[in-house]
């Protein structure tokens, strides 16, 4: 009998009444690499957090060596011996390694000063023992990505974690780079870490896991060995066997003049490389990838919210300069930001103030705003939407998260684009504003607006694209036509999660 | 049934954008109740004339913490577009002063406006760095020495009177503060600066041309600094390198009280001559009550503090 280092019974946690855990228990046994897989909104984040300690009010008990532990905050969870290497790599820029290493917990000297020589030299100590090609004294700022990772590592070491939870760690990684960090791995697992593995990519799962642990809409599917499982069955159990065919959009509007053409896009950070595309009046253009394909970046490049290395864009067949915003707006090119309420809106606002953002030269005379005409439009997209408000006047952030992202839309609606980017135009919003919102997409392009639709719910990629584009570590790895339904989610995850070229 | 609503709605906002209205009018009581010589009308059209050159930099600067930024140069534009115009007014150009002052004061916030946005140096340090170099260059210029000599019938814009009972300097204040409200309220521009102040990103997004919106507001505050500048000007006479030095903060604190955000988007321009006149009442009653003045400052301190707190506490309940 293997020992169970940590266990985590029947945990179940709702925020706002809705229930993102639903009785998950999982067990972790002691020197095991246990990776966590599910779509986007699975509850697999959820689930490490409440493990760490940054959520509290679940319900269930967590176990660590036997004894039952309940964590007010993620410093709780480290002194027990749990950490975690974030997405966002939490490191002190400015500082050096071995203080980034000894962050909270420096050494002092009898004097209470710090103790930077014996520092430096436990922080080289560890860093060589672990084989990372790291100087101690070096600055976070001046390192690549990787090696601030491996720093992160160090440091969960030294504090003498037992488990260490790797929340996606190569989804900015290179090939050869993946190949090190699972060097690490195996390292940390000879010393008798337990690992708790995030990932995306199906293929690393089989390369490093023990076991993996399967999550679909917060329940528990299944825990299995990796190696009595395949990427099929895998993906069958993320995804389930249901298919809702009921939303299917069954007509494309998908016309032949090109609307938009985008060729050789390469984001200034090389998020995205050489993305080129054709975009057809009335059309819905699918895109989607997993967290950190390079999808947000594509939208923001279109539009000119983010600088881009190379490429061009024309609009209507004519090559157009698009350096800001605004000059996307001008050529009536609208975006909804992924973040709505820190891109989307001006949420201190009025609904008609948010509305009429775009356009309000057409409501103003002689600089003066045309409040009746502002008013009347509000009034009549707010009835075209079905935004449950009291008045035009109402503040944005007195509304729901489905009527904000409906306010979001709107205001592209007001300004008549022709080419809409919806970046997870249903993210957080409820199953009723979903199905709106969806109804307003279709009807769009029914009147013939093209649109890029960018969604992490696979779902609504497929029953409402009229093509699929599947981007992956930032390139176009394949295009899909959905006009005769003969995808299902299945196909279109076992491409997104796939790091082989040729799949 | 639709218009009930909408009503209702807008009397909501009001109550909350206009709290500073309220405190004013208690102010305004206690102040009659202990000092009977401020329910005359002489006092009160003094406190008008006193606090309007305060005012007028309030409604300018008022534009630029609606943005979420801040303007420390106000008061070094004033002194040094007031040297300028005392020149000229000592020489008889009287026009030429009053335009050739407001201009100087305009380029002034137009070059804090392309620091801050061009060179990208955040707004604190970009205008401490002007309030600086222009008082410096006031000191340069005059050497030390004070400009006087200005016709006394010019004085009539400060010390003057319309119909022998109202303050001109407080009616230039009053018809500046009423416009510019307008052009917050009514305008493009004005609807922008609440955008730009309440979701930057967002608002730039949107195809809103922030930079230029930016510019603006800082062109605006220039402008009022160096009319205020100048009423101060016509009040004391006399164009001295020190003038109006500390006044940013007055001018600041004027905002504040009168319900203008610091982190900007939320507040209206009328605020500020609440705020003004709050702040002008406490030295006015500490002197008719002949309270020591050594307490002037640590008063205002204290209702610096009591007004935007009440603002933050009823605004978090509402929430």
């Amino acid at each position: 009998m293997v020992e169970n280092i940590l266990e985590m019974r029947n945990i179940t946690k709702a925020f706002f009444g809705n229930k993102v855990l639903d009785d998950v228990t999982l067990k972790l046994q002691k020197g095991e690499v246990h990776a966590l897989v599910g779509a986007n909104g699975a509850g697999k984040s959820t689930l490490v957090k409440i493990m760490n300690g940054i959520y509290g009010g679940y319900s269930g008990e967590i176990i660590i060596k036997g004894e039952k532990v309940q964590f007010r905050n993620p410093f709780e969870a480290n002194r027990k011996g749990i950490v975690m290497v974030h997405q966002e790599l939490d490191l002190a820029e400015n500082l050096d390694v071995s203080t980034n290493i000894f962050l909270g917990r420096e050494i002092l000297d009898k004097g209470k000063f710090l103790d930077r020589k014996s520092m430096y030299k436990e922080a080289q100590q560890l860093l060589d023992e672990l084989n990372f090609p790291i100087n101690a004294y070096d600055v976070i700022e001046s390192l690549p990505l990787s090696k601030r990772q491996l720093v992160v590592i160090a440091r969960c070491v030294s504090m003498d974690a037992d488990i260490i939870v790797f929340d996606e760690p190569t989804s900015s990684l290179s090939s050869v780079e993946v190949h090190e960090l699972f060097n690490v791995i195996r390292n940390l697992k000879r010393r008798g870490v337990s690992i708790v593995y995030i990932s995306h990519f199906l293929e690393e799962i089989f390369q490093i896991a023990d076991r993996v642990t399967v999550l679909r809409n917060g329940q528990k599917i299944i825990t299995e060995l990796v190696s009595s499982c395949n990427t099929e069955k895998v993906v069958e159990w993320m995804i389930g066997h249901k298919q809702k065919a009921s939303q299917k959009r069954t007509t494309s509007n998908a016309g032949e003049e090109v609307v938009l053409s985008v060729r050789g896009l390469t984001h200034a950070t090389a998020v995205t490389k050489d993305i080129s595309f054709d975009l057809h009046k009335g059309e819905i253009l699918g895109i989607t990838g997993v967290v950190g394909s390079g999808r947000s970046e594509l939208a923001r490049m279109i539009i000119g919210a983010d600088a881009r290395a190379s490429g061009e864009i024309s609009v209507g067949g004519k090559v157009v300069n698009i350096n800001a915003p605004s000059d996307a707006v001008s050529l009536k090119i609208g975006y909804l930001p992924e973040d709505r309420k820190k891109e989307g809106l001006i949420l201190e606002r009025s609904i008609e103030d948010n509305l009429v953002l775009a356009v309000l030269n057409e409501y103003t005379k002689n600089g003066f705003i045309l409040f009746d005409k502002v008013y009347d439009l509000a009034a009549k997209m707010i009835n075209r939407m079905h935004v449950k408000c009291h008045a035009p006047t109402q503040r944005v952030a007195d509304l729901s998260g489905g009527n904000q992202q409906k306010i979001a839309i709107g205001k592209w609606l007001c300004s008549e684009s022709r080419i809409i980017i919806l970046d997870q135009p249903t993210r957080g919003v409820d199953v009723g504003a979903k199905e709106e919102i969806y109804q307003i997409i279709k009807e769009l392009s029914s009147q013939n607006a093209a649109i890029i639709l960018i969604s992490d719910e696979i779902e609504e990629i497929l029953n409402l694209s009229d093509r699929i584009k599947i981007i992956v570590k930032g390139e176009f790895r394949e295009e899909l036509d959905n006009r005769n339904n003969n995808y299902v989610k299945a196909d279109l995850l076992a491409k997104m999660v796939s790091t082989d070229e040729s799949a | 049934m639709e218009n009930d609503k909408k009503t209702s709605k807008k009397r909501l906002r009001l109550n909350y954008e206009y709290i500073v209205i309220l405190i004013f009018a208690v102010f305004f009581l206690v102040c009659v109740i202990v000092a009977p010589v401020f329910r005359s009308w002489r006092n009160f059209s003094n406190l008008l004339a006193q606090n309007a050159m305060y005012g007028l930099m309030a409604v300018g600067i008022g534009f630029v913490i609606l943005i979420g930024r801040i303007d420390l140069s106000i008061a070094s534009t004033a002194a040094f577009t007031g040297i300028f115009s005392a020149t000229m007014f000592v020489r008889e150009q009287f026009f030429l002063g009053i335009i050739g002052g407001l201009v100087i004061g305009c380029l002034i916030g137009a070059l804090n406006g392309l620091i801050i946005t061009k060179a990208k140096i955040i707004p604190f340090i970009a205008t401490l760095g002007t309030q600086v170099i222009f008082r410096g260059l006031t000191l340069i210029i005059t050497n030390g020495y004070p400009v006087y000599g200005i016709p006394k019938e010019y004085n009539i814009i400060g010390l003057g009177k319309i119909a022998g009972f109202f303050p001109i300097c407080a009616a230039i204040w009053i018809v500046c503060l009423i416009i510019m409200q307008i052009v917050l309220k009514k305008t493009k521009f004005g609807q922008y600066v609440y955008a730009v102040g309440g979701n930057e990103r967002s608002a730039w997004l949107s195809g809103v041309n922030t930079n230029k919106i930016i510019i603006i507001s800082y062109v605006i505050s220039g402008f009022f600094a160096s009319l205020g500048g100048l009423i101060l000007l016509l009040r004391v006479q006399l164009a001295n390198a020190t003038a109006a030095e500390g006044y940013e903060l007055t001018a600041i604190a004027s905002c504040v009280i009168g319900g203008i955000a610091m982190e900007g988007g939320k507040g209206n321009i009328i605020g500020t001559f609440f705020g003004t006149l709050i702040m002008g009442m406490i030295i006015n009653i500490i002197q008719l009550t002949g309270i020591s003045s050594y307490w002037e400052k640590a008063v205002t301190g204290m209702i610096i503090l009591g007004a935007v707190g009440l603002t933050t506490i009823l605004n978090h309940r509402r929430k």
